[in-house]
């Protein structure tokens, strides 16, 4: 194996693993065709590639047996558990073993077990809606600093939690067999758990970097209805930014340019999703 | 399904359809002919080519003629289906009545000129 043939075996990881093994051989044929004396592959090569592998990606998530609508409900759920643990990472710093809860239930929906993921989303939503205890109140006993720490929030922060809970609670009683999801959410959320135990410092960074990530997720849900016109990227689209627009409902300010561009932009990426849903198939 | 694919149909994949018009042929051999039959318009790169001919196969517009081995890789040859024939078909025609519109109109034009 040459260095040409390597470089093009490594892009070819955007592909499926299942379409890599019933193509990868003949790509790896046809790519070696068109330029057998090359060294690096030709970009206009390597894009294509790429992009179409991660359609394949996207037409082998809409396959099975689920209906689209359940799978979209999956699909929200990681975003949802994310944003939530992003929400928690104060209360992650005051009490540590609450990352872990963020952590499981992530493992649990990653696998498609929403049964098993279902109480441990359970737990932090449920103490994070406790009222915060008068001062001197002995109600809580020695549970005190854990109501300080997790609980009196506003509704709209609430939503987050209980939206995940609620969805893995409709996903529950139907029973159907999910499909796993990507481990980089996994990933994703323990980087935010280690970050809530170890620094817990936020500023303009934190802010843009959860920007970044959910304009980046959004786009690649408009990228794979694009290429699929399915429905279940708008309904996890949807169901996220409903949750995560709550506070801007409850506390409703003038915003900025800069807030304003920042929420229109993901209400344009969602809205672009269910528009794109509805429109028909073009092949090539 | 085909209408809509007569409707919709992108340059690239009216080469890949015309270019198996006249026989099966393998990956590298459709990129090769779509080119020169476009005059070098349609350069298809091998993961457009490829991506386009499974979503073909899906609509039962291409499927798969055989496959060899050459140099101990596989290759394999792709044949255009009697749907895909009349879809490409009724993409021609609709490009040569939308050509239609203008050509009558300037060629008199050109003529007198």
């Amino acid at each position: 194996m040459n260095a040409l043939e390597r470089r093009y075996r490594r892009l070819l990881l955007a592909y499926p693993r299942d379409y890599r093994r019933a193509n990868g051989e003949q790509l790896v044929a046809t790519l070696l065709e068109t330029g057998p004396d090359r060294r690096v592959p030709r970009a206009r090569e390597a894009v294509a590639l790429v992009s179409g592998g991660l359609g394949e990606r996207a037409h082998a998530a809409v396959a099975g047996p689920r209906p689209w609508w359940v799978d979209g409900l999956h699909l929200a759920l990681p975003p949802l558990i994310l944003a939530g643990a992003v929400s928690s990472y104060w209360s992650i710093f005051n009490h540590p073993w609450s990352g872990a809860l963020f952590v499981l239930s992530m493992l649990a929906v990653v696998l498609g077990w929403v049964r098993v993921a279902l109480p441990f989303a359970l737990v932090p939503a449920l103490l994070a809606s406790t009222p915060y205890p008068a001062l001197g109140d002995p109600t809580w006993g020695w549970l005190q600093p854990l109501a300080y720490g997790f609980g009196g929030r506003a509704w709209s922060n609430l939503l987050l939690l209980w939206a995940a809970v609620g969805l893995l609670a409709v996903l529950a009683v139907r029973g159907d067999r999910l499909r796993r999801r990507s481990p980089l959410w996994l990933a994703g959320v323990l980087a935010v758990v280690a970050y809530g135990v170890l620094v817990a410092t936020t500023g303009p960074w934190w802010t843009l970097t959860r920007a970044g990530v959910e304009i980046a997720l959004l786009g690649v849900g408009v990228a794979a209805t694009l290429r699929t016109r399915d429905a279940r990227w708008a309904v996890a689209a949807s169901a996220y930014l409903l949750c995560a627009m709550a506070p801007l409902v409850q506390y409703p300010i003038i915003l900025s340019w800069r807030s304003a561009s920042y929420w229109g932009l993901l209400l344009g990426l969602t809205f672009a999703t269910a528009v794109l849903a509805r429109r028909p198939v073009r092949v090539g | 399904m085909v209408l809509i694919m007569a409707r919709t149909m992108s340059e690239p994949v009216y080469f890949i359809l015309a270019a198996l018009l006249d026989g099966p042929l393998h990956g590298y051999g459709i990129i090769k002919l779509a080119e020169r039959e476009s005059g070098g318009r349609v350069r298809l790169a091998v993961g457009t080519l490829y991506g386009a001919l499974e979503r073909l196969s899906e609509s039962g517009l291409v499927e798969l003629d055989r496959e060899e081995s050459v140099q101990g890789r596989p290759r394999r040859y792709y044949r255009i289906t009697e749907a895909g024939r009349e879809s490409v078909a009724v993409e021609a025609e609709r490009m040569r009545q939308a050509a239609q519109v203008v050509t009558r109109r300037t060629l008199p034009r050109t003529a007198q000129a």
